[in-house]
């Protein structure tokens, strides 16, 4: 059974509201796709081959736990390009390893400021400092999963205040790519060098050009 | 009860006990979520992770890992005292209790039987357990 969006028609001019782009209808894919993908992707059925490498039993989490709310598996029909905000050539973890790849990522370009990206896409702040903006390129026949953004807990984020939490967004979709290291030909991204470090308080922009 | 599942009263032993179950049937599986009580050390499955080698030193273990790219080097996550570990192909590994979790510069420990508190680079806090396992590295 297709993945479905949980919320019910009750919520619709809710929906619309808040962006409007995605119809619960049943259908064609395009209606079942947010206005960014249509034509751009096609909805894949559990029973579809390509369907279980998706894995979105790992994106899809639990409320206050973070991942999404619910998701759709996607086969991308053509490129697609896919953006994602990392801490930075200079800050690398315990293993020694930069966050500039991962399994989350989003088909809409950084735009409004650092923070308002955190909320957004409900990123706690020991996760990832979003200091850095990449963009990669999702290749036409990826497999991927596309879905509203879970809330994050306090307790989650382990903030000492209790304050750091974020609800769910049913309108900035995320966009999980599972295990992107083992998948070079689907999620291609150019060097390092053509990253740039945003401006926070426009991070579609970069830091120099403020 | 299956042959995974270990009581919760575990034998003084437990961490070696914990230790050889892990080696046997959870190494090089890959998990791309690590908490600690209720909190994510990590972005959930932002990356993944597997255990290359695991080793009891008293009541402590210690769980080596490394990216499942296999780049970067290895990190050393220890549990003190652990009990009531299951592990499960759908879950992942957990540990119902335990008296203190570390991975780098995240540490939580229980403060009594119903709250644990974490220090990380941003501060130190407590919160409740409500239930939540001590570790949970999950899939």
């Amino acid at each position: 059974m297709l993945a479905r969006h949980a919320l019910s028609r009750a919520f619709l001019p809710l929906l619309v509201l808040l962006g409007g782009c995605v119809s619960l209808d049943s259908g064609s894919d395009d209606e079942r796709l947010p206005t960014q993908l249509q034509g751009k992707a096609e909805v894949l059925s559990s029973t579809d081959a390509d369907y279980t490498r998706a894995a979105i039993g790992s994106a899809v989490k639990p409320a206050g736990q973070g991942g999404i709310v619910e998701g759709t598996v996607i086969r991308l029909k053509q490129d697609v390009a896919v953006w994602r905000m990392w801490s930075g050539p200079n800050k690398k973890n315990a293993a020694g390893l930069t966050n500039r790849s991962g399994g989350w990522w989003s088909y809409d370009a950084p735009k409004g400021t650092q923070s308002q990206y955190r909320t957004a896409y409900e990123i706690c702040n020991g996760w990832n400092d979003l200091t850095w903006v990449a963009k990669c390129t999702l290749k036409a026949g990826s497999v991927v999963v596309i879905g509203p953004g879970q809330s994050v807990s306090a307790q989650t984020c382990g903030d000492p205040t209790g304050q750091e939490s974020y609800p769910a967004n049913h309108k900035d979709w995320q966009t999980y790519v599972d295990k992107p290291w083992a998948r070079q030909t689907e999620l291609v991204c150019p060097a390092e060098t053509e990253d740039y470090e945003a401006n926070p308080s426009d991070i579609s922009k970069p830091k120099s050009a403020s | 009860m299956s042959a995974d599942n270990i009581p919760a009263e575990s034998p003084p032993d437990a961490a070696a006990q914990c230790a050889q179950h892990v080696h046997a049937h959870w190494l090089d599986r890959p998990f791309g979520v690590i908490r600690f009580w209720g909190f994510s050390v990590v972005r959930p499955n932002d990356q993944s992770h597997v255990l290359v080698s695991v080793l009891a030193q008293g009541d402590r273990l210690d769980l080596t890992l490394v990216h499942e790219s296999r780049q970067g080097l290895a990190q050393v996550l220890s549990i003190w005292s652990p009990q009531g570990w299951q592990i499960d192909a759908a879950q992942g590994l957990v540990v119902a209790r335990a008296a203190r979790v570390s991975l780098g510069d995240c540490v939580a420990w229980a403060e009594d039987d119903t709250h644990y508190r974490v220090r990380t680079p941003r501060g130190e806090g407590s919160f409740p357990m409500q239930s939540a396992p001590a570790l949970w590295l999950g899939c």
